[in-house]
């Protein structure tokens, strides 16, 4: 009779030897291992909530990848794609252009846990999620490559992070510091946790479901299909929080607090608009914050509170900012719509508005009064005014928006010098991350630092388009070419 | 004990623990297994159409002896991953049994929404 896999499973993940030619510091540096100031015998109590065998891993992925594939096999010849409203086709343009990408960098950071990860434990599992992160990024290509004969925009899976594009550098600006730049307890607590563990949640489950209501069958399962290898993989996270809950709690409250902010401003510039906006309104299953209070709020942080984390000290700004934030980042996107590689749906027809009445209760004070000015131009016929001719003011920290944290009442300067250099800041909470680590953010250029600089030129919007490596083909424009806004030809000039 | 329809209001409430499973005969057979396996416990069901929650208050325990009999089928535990895409609370796996939990009942305020 054959072992089953716990018989032997403690024996095997402790497959390790001791070093006798090398200094452990030098075969497992802090720099990457991350484990300063935490005791080497204290990694002994790291215990993985989800336990995986080679053989099993392989017999159930492949499984996975049959049931992708099959449907994605039968829906390609049928014409379901064509069937897809525009809008939501741009929600997922949106998501392979700057997720496809992160899925790639996602492999360096688990192969850097199969390495210098601080026991055998993790060094183990960090093999299983090297190699789904492989698969996530080969689904998301092969997804695209499918639809290209439809759209050139799908492209940019591959192509977006080798552009300058803005909002693929806040993204890209992110998880540079967050997988490919940090140690493997920064990056437990900022990817495996706060990303995998809680936002990716709101992108792979819940999109996913809006994604399925709107027919979309192939995107839904892919997501869904991915989100089946985070929610394992993500639980390396949590042996590595007990740890250090032990030996340096202050070090993980203080990690998580500043990934948690960052990983909110980010999931509003990228989920935020497609569930409120761009998924048609009979196909939305609840709001972006009614998910985000499902998924983030009672499903995440609650078992962070277990292991006797704190809620950020920023919660009710974070609240705050789930009134307001995203709808900031939808009227500026759109706003900025040239410099997109996707066509956003601006959302706002009467029915969809009197939606966002209904979910959010202050957004007609807030978000209304600058619609409707759009709306008159629209009507009006004056589309040079509802168009930029100039960049936005970027974060420093988030590379957003500078104002696209919360709403018209609530802008102010956030500014701080370091080492003689300026630096704005989107919100407060975005200047205490700063704070935290100024040499870890100080160096970098937002795309107005490299405007000023003089390293785009012409310095215009032509020049910024160019820089950005928008080309006509692709450049973003209202997905609609403005029909909701005959909903208010001749009422709203008042 | 019953197999109930979550309300929003139980659905904030801060002990829940449990799969969340994607909509379909599995997410059918785990309801009933984790009814069998947990007599003690209210089940509570929250279906958003292409995923459903499966909760239970505290701890949730799930065995492959009930998954394999409310599914009609030979089954491992572990295949439970391939429809898993998240799950509620801290868990531990062993090939005979899943286990869903929290290790201090009544932390953290989620439902506090203010
Ligand atoms: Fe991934
Ligand atoms: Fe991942």
């Amino acid at each position: 009779m054959p072992l089953n896999r716990d018989d032997w499973y403690d024996t095997s993940r402790d497959l390790e030897w001791t070093l006798s030619y090398v200094d452990p510091e030098v075969a497992f540096p802090t720099r990457w291992s991350g484990a300063q100031g935490i005791p080497a015998e204290a990694w002994q109590a790291w215990d993985e909530p989800f336990r995986v065998s080679y053989r099993d891993y392989v017999r159930i992925q492949r499984e996975k990848e049959a049931g992708v594939k099959a449907v994605s096999n039968a829906l390609l010849r049928s014409a379901t794609y064509e069937k897809l409203d525009p809008a939501h086709v741009a929600a997922s343009q949106l998501h392979m252009g700057t997720t496809c990408l992160v899925e790639h960098m996602a492999v360096t950071m688990q192969s850097r846990f199969c390495r210098f990860a601080p026991t055998p434990r993790w060094r183990n599992l960090g093999v299983f999620g090297m190699l789904d992160e492989t698969r996530h990024t080969q689904l998301d290509m092969r997804f695209a490559h499918n639809l290209l004969r439809h759209d050139q925009r799908f492209d940019w899976t591959q192509k977006a992070f080798h552009t300058n594009e803005w909002g693929v550098l806040a993204v890209k600006n992110f998880f540079d510091d967050v997988m490919l730049n940090a140690d493997c307890v920064e990056a437990a607590l900022a990817t495996s946790l706060t990303v995998e563990h809680g936002f990716t949640n709101i992108q792979f489950v819940a999109l996913a479901a809006d994604a399925m209501a709107a027919g979309d069958i192939n995107w839904s399962n892919l997501l869904f299909s991915i989100q089946t290898d985070e929610a394992r993989h993500a639980q390396q996270g949590f042996p590595t929080l007990a740890v250090l809950m032990e030996h340096d709690p202050e070090r993980a409250q203080k990690a998580l607090d500043v990934a948690f902010w960052r990983s909110t401003r980010l999931f509003q510039n990228l989920t935020g608009p497609a569930m409120d906006y761009y998924t048609p309104l009979d196909q939305r299953k609840m709001s972006f914050k009614e998910f985000m209070l499902e998924w983030i709020v009672n499903h995440h942080e609650r078992v962070l509170e277990d292991y006797g984390l704190k809620k950020p000290w920023y919660w009710d700004d974070f609240l705050h900012s789930l009134e307001n934030g995203h709808h900031a980042m939808h009227i500026g996107t759109w706003f900025w719509r040239p410099t997109l590689f996707w066509r956003p749906n601006a959302g706002v027809s009467k029915d969809e508005r009197a939606w966002l009445n209904e979910k959010y209760p202050t957004w007609e004070e807030n978000w209304g009064v600058l619609w409707d000015e759009i709306i008159r131009n629209v009507n009006d016929g004056s589309m040079e005014q509802t168009l930029p001719e100039t960049l936005p003011s970027l974060c420093n920290l988030t590379q957003l928006p500078l104002g696209s944290a919360a709403s018209r009442h609530d802008l102010a300067p956030h500014q701080l010098v370091y080492r003689g250099r300026l630096y704005h800041f989107d919100h407060a909470v975005s200047k205490w991350c700063f704070e935290q680590d100024p040499e870890r953010y100080a160096g970098h250029q937002n795309i107005v630092d490299r405007f000023i600089d003089g390293q785009i030129l012409p310095p215009d919007l032509t020049g910024g388009l160019a820089y950005m490596g928008i080309t006509p083909e692709v450049m973003g424009e209202d997905v609609y070419d403005y029909a909701w806004a005959k909903d208010y030809a001749g009422t709203e000039s008042d | 004990m019953a197999i109930l329809e979550m309300t929003p209001d139980a659905e904030a409430s801060p002990d829940l623990v449990g799969p969340v499973i994607r909509a379909g005969n599995l997410a059918e057979a785990v309801i009933e297994a984790v009814a069998l396996d947990n007599p003690g416990s209210d089940v509570l069901v929250l279906d958003r159409d292409d995923y459903v929650r499966v909760h239970t208050l505290g701890t949730c325990r799930l065995t492959q002896a009930s998954l394999q009999a409310c599914l009609g089928q030979p089954c491992r535990l572990a295949e439970l991953e391939i429809d898993m895409p998240s799950f509620r609370g801290r868990l531990k796996t062993r090939d005979d049994e899943y286990l869903w939990f929290y290790n201090q009942r009544g932390a953290g305020t989620p439902g506090d929404q203010r």
